[in-house]
């Protein structure tokens, strides 16, 4: 492991790899106590504590956010915008639906965001035969104890790396998107809360394969966005094809914020100010996609909901207090392209490239409000 | 480019033909509005055409405008012209002298002008220029609120040429039209039934405000309307006779049958004069009964001087007075009822008060002939003193009489020292005076200038200013006539009107309401009482051909003062008389100042069209200055919309970020450095301002307002010459707002094509 084949490392963390090296978190005493913390699972309606004082300020979100989108990149080059996207999406408490060809990176995406927060993080390889208590446990008879005990699945942790997981029976797809939906996991008539922040990331490859359960509308309706990884360019392939040899990359990744920290920084997303033209932009755009000739079903109101809630946390992640229309333009895509059906839909990976252009259609019909909201 | 929408385009006709009825004050007849009608349906049908067969819309303009010359001169030159239509010199000649006509015509009459090939040509050219204007602001600009300036510029016009009586219904179907346009573009567009109803209704309504406004057609005049104006009375008669002018509506006021030709109605005189105002002498009153002998003749006057009867018919339509209109010098009455009383001084004829409305009498009255040899003999020596006598009241002048007076009479009749003329050929060079001296009629002029009043002072100032109606010409010329020693003393009554039947030697007179006039009666030995036309413009001079003056001029013909010289005037007196009484080119404005007024007139006409091309450029000026104060919001929308007029479009869905970000790069490009740090400024002001908390700090909001001025400066000097002139005198902006698909689909071909 030659360091001068690294990426350029945050400053600090190449000194004390594993404190904390954001400097912003680090000077606004975030940083510290929480490394390393995770919820114990299997307790019932556990829940995270959320006695924070005071909502952290925009300015430290964005250097936080900053911190962990430069320590992801350290391991998957020049995907910066995807890397962005899916900081924001966690951090605005919306599960992410990574939607790409075989081989680019989704989930070394996935696990490097879960290095980055010293979270934990499972991974569940979908496969037809996969059962839905796989997914989220089931009572264990206890040999020593002569009682069931409930043993927790791959869904108790923060980071649930879903991987292609159009390849599992809708039966399983459907307690994976339960969970996501709910926060929480009742079996045999017991509740378990899951983890906090609890954030999916599901996988699927666009190409139609034999055995494959391609996500409903209603199921890709749970996901606030939709990324694509796309290929990365000649250089940066280039860069991952000569330091892979190396080593496992995800091992030099060193936690840059807690979970403490990082529950904070979603918890000053969630408070970020809107504008009451800026909603109802955001609904205007949602509605639109229901006029548009070219669609057959257009967004849902839970779409509206998930385009602000998201664009709240790019408003902050940005460092700005406030969302602006361009917040919501810039994730009008990702948001509400994976839940409209186009009338002549495109198969393969070009129905992306499809849904994208005529959400952006959409977006050209709906005049953005200048007037001042005071 | 786009297909012309049915409804629309009606309306537009229509606002086009609402025009006619505020138009129609002006001219004499019907014959016109098929002229403008016939003009303006082939401008609308080339636009119409054109658009829907595909033309772009400067090319459109373009044909349109193309299509008029050779319209013009196929239906007013085609005799002249090179097969029908090609332009030559004598064609040229044609329109020259048809704008000629038609400025004298403007100068001589009082509106509305007498029909003829001249109006028929200006009615073409309007219905043209109107049609080109509406047809290029609704489809071409896309701005159909413009029409309104133009329809309101010819309201303007047709209120200041006619007078300020025109009735508010003249203007109520283009009130109508306009709306009904503004109704059927609005936007989004209106349903087609819906847009057909309102275009619809406001033809109906228009038609029938249109109908019911007088001066239009035949079956529309309003005949004796509860306006009867007391012509003269309370203090100040002649100041009253002003007022009644101005205010005065064209309706008829009396009807007259003659069979001598047209006739001054006269109702009475005003002889006192006590230095500051003229008013009514009353003689010996004699009670007559109608139908009774005729009227003792006055000593020196009536049948007993040479001369003709007349005998005249009156029908009192629209007349409330104290006396009876009747042609001078009245021998005998009959007709009617009840008693009159019947001025031995002036031979006023008066009736109680109130009671000349619908009636009708007949009139035998004594027409002097001042030229019959006989008069002449008699006329030619001044009055001796005792033949003064009777008439102390007619020749009394007060003694501070401004000088000016007395100096320009002399200098007028008494070329050659006191004894030259006689008294004749002194009145009539006193008369002459006024129509070569360069007078203009007026009815604003005197009161604007404070002169307006009957006073010695306020002839003085007339007689400097040159400008007044016939008041001030009638009690000048009175003045003047005095101070050679002529009795002379005012008369007030109706001009002849106009000719409206003939029936073999009797012809059939419609006096309107505004003819009310003023003239000087001079005392003339051997005819009587003479009356004189000293007014410009109005009447004529007098000619002798028949002893009263003779009606207005047909316009074809200048006054000619050479021609009305009695011809036993000697040539010597008469050519040292006037220098300009030397014979003039017939088809020439007889006015020294004619050449000036003609410019004058072209000057306004530019001046007007400039400011209605211009109306467009201001509007926006105006409405930028509002928005910069109104705030950091209309601030931006002022950028936004100095965009769309340079060019720079910004489509709807553009944030204000995206679009700072395109026009700084813009701006950049174009070195406008400062402009582009102004602009980025307003709009990080901007985005505070519409969308964070609103407790939170915005600095930058005050300067939001030079920002902007800035930014638009830069705006502005970062596109070519032409751009920004267009920008301003055509801004984009001020069209009405797309609705959002279009603006939508317009945007999108916009960023495929690499954006901006």
């Amino acid at each position: 492991m030659d360091p001068k084949h690294l990426p350029p490392a945050p400053p600090g963390s190449a000194t004390a790899p594993p404190a904390p090296a954001n400097p912003g978190l680090a000077a606004s005493g975030l940083a510290t106590p929480a490394l390393g913390h995770r919820a114990v699972p299997g307790h019932p309606a556990h829940a995270q504590a959320q006695s924070h004082a005071e909502p952290l300020e925009p300015a430290d979100v964005a250097a936080g956010a900053k911190a962990i989108a430069g320590n992801i990149g350290r391991v998957i080059a020049g995907k910066s915008q995807a890397i962005e996207l899916t900081v924001t999406m966690f951090l605005a408490h919306g599960h992410v639906l990574i939607e790409d060809v075989p081989g680019v990176g989704k989930t070394m995406l996935a696990k490097a965001l879960a290095a980055s927060i010293g979270a934990t993080v499972k991974r569940i390889q979908f496969t037809p035969d996969l059962l839905p208590s796989d997914v989220t446990g089931s009572p264990i008879f206890n040999q020593a104890t002569r009682q069931f005990e409930f043993e927790p699945g791959p869904v108790f942790a923060n980071i649930v790396i879903a991987d292609e997981i159009n390849r599992a029976s809708p039966r399983t797809q459907s307690a994976l998107l339960e969970c996501m939906e709910e926060g929480q996991v009742t079996v045999e008539g017991s509740t378990y809360a899951l983890d906090s922040p609890f954030h999916v990331v599901a996988t699927q490859n666009p190409i139609d394969m034999e055995g494959t359960h391609a996500l409903l509308e209603a199921q890709r309706d749970r996901f606030m966005a939709r990324i694509s990884m796309g290929y990365p360019d000649e250089e940066a392939e280039h860069t991952m094809v000569r330091d892979r040899d190396l080593g496992e990359p995800l091992r030099a990744l060193r936690p840059v914020a807690s979970l403490g920290a990082v529950n904070r920084m979603i918890d000053a997303c969630r408070h970020t100010y809107v504008a009451d033209s800026v909603s109802r932009y955001a609904v205007a755009l949602t509605r639109s996609t229901r006029r548009s000739p070219v669609l057959a079903l257009g967004a849902s109101p839970r779409a509206a909901v998930h385009l602000l809630t998201a664009a709240k946390a790019l408003a902050t992640v940005k460092g700005r207090g406030y969302v602006i229309p361009d917040d919501i333009q810039a994730l009008a895509g990702p948001v509400l392209a994976h839940r409209v059906m186009p009338v002549t839909p495109v198969r393969g990976s070009g129905g992306m490239a499809q849904a994208a252009a005529i959400i952006r259609d959409c977006v050209a019909t709906v005049p953005v409000p200048v007037a001042a909201g005071r | 480019m786009t297909r012309v929408r049915p409804t629309v385009l009606a309306a537009t006709v229509i606002l086009f033909f609402s025009l006619v009825v505020p138009v129609a004050q002006l001219f004499q007849g019907s014959a016109w509005v098929g002229w403008y009608g016939a003009f303006g349906l082939i401008v609308f049908a080339a636009g119409l055409i054109g658009r829907n067969s595909g033309l772009s819309n400067a090319l459109v303009g373009v044909v349109a405008a193309a299509l008029v010359p050779p319209a013009l001169i196929a239906a007013f030159a085609a005799d002249v012209a090179w097969l029908w239509i090609i332009p030559n010199s004598e064609v040229w000649g044609r329109f020259v002298d048809l704008s000629a006509d038609l400025l004298r015509a403007i100068e001589l009459e009082a509106s509305p002008l007498t029909a003829g090939p001249w109006i028929s040509a200006f009615a073409a050219v309007l219905g043209a220029v109107l049609a080109w204007v509406f047809d290029w602001y609704v489809f071409t600009v896309k701005a159909p609120a413009a029409t309104g300036l133009f329809a309101g510029l010819v309201a303007v016009v047709a209120v200041a040429f006619v007078r300020p009586g025109l009735p508010l219904t003249a203007f109520a179907p283009m009130a109508l039209a306009y709306l009904a346009l503004l109704a059927v573009t609005g936007d989004p567009p209106r349903p087609r039934l819906a847009a057909s109803a309102v275009v619809a209704g406001a033809a109906a309504l228009g038609l029938v405000a249109g109908l019911t406004t007088p001066g239009l057609g035949t079956g529309g005049f309003i005949e004796g309307t509860n306006r009867k104006p007391a012509p003269v009375g309370g203090r100040s008669p002649l100041v009253d006779l002003g007022k009644n002018l101005r205010t005065n509506p064209s309706t008829e006021a009396l009807r007259y049958t003659s069979d001598v030709g047209p006739l001054y109605m006269r109702l009475t005189t005003l002889g006192e004069f006590d230095g500051t105002t003229w008013t009514h002498r009353p003689g010996r009153q004699v009670a007559y009964r109608t139908g009774q002998d005729e009227f003792a003749p006055l000593p020196g006057t009536g049948t007993g001087t040479a001369g003709k009867r007349a005998t005249v018919s009156v029908e009192i339509t629209g007349l409330d007075s104290e006396w009876l209109p009747v042609p001078y010098q009245p021998v005998g009455l009959s007709g009617g009822s009840g008693t009159l009383r019947v001025d031995q001084d002036d031979l006023t004829i008066a009736v109680g008060s109130g009671q000349t409305q619908g009636r009708s009498y007949q009139v035998s009255a004594w027409l002097a002939d001042p030229d019959s040899a006989q008069a002449r003999q008699s006329a030619v020596a001044t009055l001796s003193d005792e033949e003064v006598g009777p008439f102390q009241t007619y020749t009394w002048l007060p003694d501070d009489l401004p000088e000016i007076i007395g100096e320009t009479a002399r200098e007028v009749a008494w070329p050659d020292g006191p004894d030259s003329p006689g008294p004749l050929d002194q009145a009539l060079a006193l008369e002459r005076f006024f129509h070569e001296s360069g007078f203009t009629y007026s009815l604003s002029t005197p009161v604007r200038e404070g002169y307006d009043g009957d006073s010695g002072e306020v002839v003085a100032k007339f007689l400097e200013v040159k400008a007044g109606y016939c008041a001030h010409f009638a009690v000048a010329m009175t003045l003047m006539a005095r101070e050679l020693g002529i009795p002379a003393r005012v008369a007030v009554g109706y001009l002849p009107g106009n000719s409206v039947g003939n029936t073999g030697q009797t012809a059939e007179y419609s006096v309107a309401a505004d003819r009310l006039h003023a003239w000087p009666e001079l005392y003339i030995r051997g005819s009587g009482w003479v009356g004189f036309e000293p007014t410009v413009s109005r009447g004529s001079p007098s000619t002798f051909g028949s002893a009263t003056p003779e009606p207005p001029a047909p316009s074809s013909r200048a006054p000619s003062p050479s021609a009305s010289r009695p011809p036993s005037a000697s040539p010597s007196t008469s050519a040292a008389a006037s220098p300009s009484a030397a014979p003039r080119p017939p088809d020439r404005p007889n006015d020294p100042n004619d050449g000036l007024v003609w410019w004058v007139w072209c000057l306004a006409v530019f001046a007007a069209l400039a400011a209605c091309a211009a109306a467009p450029g201001l509007v926006r000026t105006v409405v930028r200055q509002r928005r910069l104060s109104l705030g950091l919001a209309a601030a931006w929308s002022e950028v936004a919309a100095t965009a769309v007029d340079l060019g720079l479009d910004q489509p709807l869905w553009r944030t204000p970020a995206a679009m700072a970000a395109a026009l700084v790069n813009q701006l950049d490009s174009a070195g406008q450095a400062e402009a582009a740090r102004a602009l980025e400024r307003l709009e990080a002001a901007v985005e505070v301002a519409a969308y964070a908390p609103p407790t939170a700090p915005n600095d930058a909001a005050q300067d939001g307002p030079s920002q902007a001025r800035t930014a638009l400066r830069g705006l502005r000097l970062s596109q070519p010459w032409r751009i920004r002139l267009v920008a301003w005198w055509a801004p984009r902006s001020m069209r009405p707002m797309r609705s959002s698909a279009v603006a939508a689909g317009s945007a999108r071909r916009r960023t495929s094509n690499g954006g901006r």
